[in-house]
């Protein structure tokens, strides 16, 4: 983890520094900006990380390493892959889900199937933003274009898993 | 020329505003679920475990919020700096697999929420866009977009994950775009809704 906390403030230092350069108020607009996402956001972060907790705990978690664990190799890309594209959620709750799925034992191409089919699917934004603003037959053409990528996506993490590649989870 | 932009941008909402979003409805029935597992653990488990669980998830909080805050941070800077505009106008100007490329990288940088892409890949469509290059847009935005990146599966999956699932998402957009170029439907958009 820490090697994340420094990437993201040293991306910080130098985009402080830039808005510094630049003047005109950025500066003052981006951490106002972040401010007032943070106090939206925080709550939803206790909540969420609590109520995956729970969950993790509730199911037994060799039930979420049967299905999702190394061993269950292939399905266990499928069953994610759907999983995370019928999930309702945003970003919050989908990555404690995860990162509390990684704890219980699931494996880290099903974590990547379930993350991707999230992102592509995500059935608020569907009904909410895409159906709406956009139109229905974006919405076909979209589902049809990116249907088997979260499957694709889990099966070139089991390959790159093969390799001998397997990313450390926090 | 990116005056809008920088009015959207800049409207500050006062306090009361951000209290009444951050607690809002669909936080409440979050909570109370949350509190209903919390009840259901406790009448199973017993109240030392209740205690445990609760406890964990408060480390796995003060682990996690640091960085958010510094993703938060980046995020709002890069929102203000960035000139979304002039990235995105390049969209559909491009065909062949450069279209796609330039589809797929600016949904990568382009910041903001569903909102903000989807109105983008909305005037992207009504000004005459290659559709395989906005189902590259989406897909970009949707699976390596940089500031949901680092903002939210940073924090949680740490930085390994977020680079091996990166890697692995990168040409798939790609792929995206040359399916949707391959498929009969007809691309019809709402039209009534262009000034969003």
């Amino acid at each position: 983890m820490k090697m994340g906390f420094i990437i993201l403030l040293s991306l910080l230092i130098a985009l402080v520094v830039l808005a510094i350069k630049k003047g005109d108020g950025k500066l003052r607009r981006g951490l106002r900006l972040a401010t007032e996402q943070f106090v939206i956001v925080v709550p939803k972060v206790i909540v969420a990380l609590t109520a995956a907790s729970f969950i993790a705990q509730l199911i037994p978690s060799n039930t979420i390493s049967e299905y999702l664990g190394a061993d269950a190799g292939v399905t266990a890309i499928f069953i994610a892959a759907l999983v995370g594209m019928c999930t309702p959620a945003g970003a919050v709750i989908i990555f404690a889900v995860a990162a509390v799925l990684a704890q219980a034992g699931a494996d880290v191409p099903a974590l990547i199937s379930f993350v991707v089919g999230w992102s592509l699917f995500s059935v608020q934004r569907m009904i909410i933003y895409e159906a709406s603003m956009i139109g229905l037959s974006y919405i076909r053409i979209k589902v049809a274009s990116v249907f088997a990528i979260p499957f694709i996506a889990g099966l070139l993490a089991i390959g790159v898993k093969n390799i001998g590649i397997i990313p450390a989870l926090p | 020329m990116n005056k809008r932009t920088d009015e959207n941008v800049s409207k500050e909402r006062d306090w009361d505003h951000l209290v009444k979003e951050a607690f809002s409805p669909g936080f409440w029935c979050f909570a109370l679920f949350t509190c209903g597992l919390g009840f259901y653990t406790f009448s199973q488990q017993g109240s030392n475990e209740l205690l445990s669980i609760a406890g964990n998830a408060m480390v796995l909080v003060g682990r996690t919020i640091p960085t958010v805050i510094l993703g938060l941070g980046v995020a709002g800077l890069v929102r203000v700096m960035l000139p979304t505009e002039r990235v995105t106008a390049l969209i559909g100007t491009e065909s062949g697999y450069r279209g796609l490329l330039i589809g797929m990288v600016a949904g990568c940088l382009t910041p903001g929420g569903p909102s903000t892409a989807c109105a983008l890949i909305l005037a992207m469509g009504l000004s005459g866009g290659d559709r395989g290059a906005l189902i590259a847009f989406f897909s970009g935005f949707a699976m390596l977009n940089i500031q949901r990146l680092l903002l939210w599966e940073l924090p949680f999956m740490g930085e390994e994950f977020v680079l091996l699932r990166f890697l692995i998402c990168l040409p798939l957009p790609i792929v995206a775009g040359l399916v949707a170029r391959q498929l009969p439907f007809k691309l019809i958009f709402n039209s009534h809704t262009s000034g969003a």
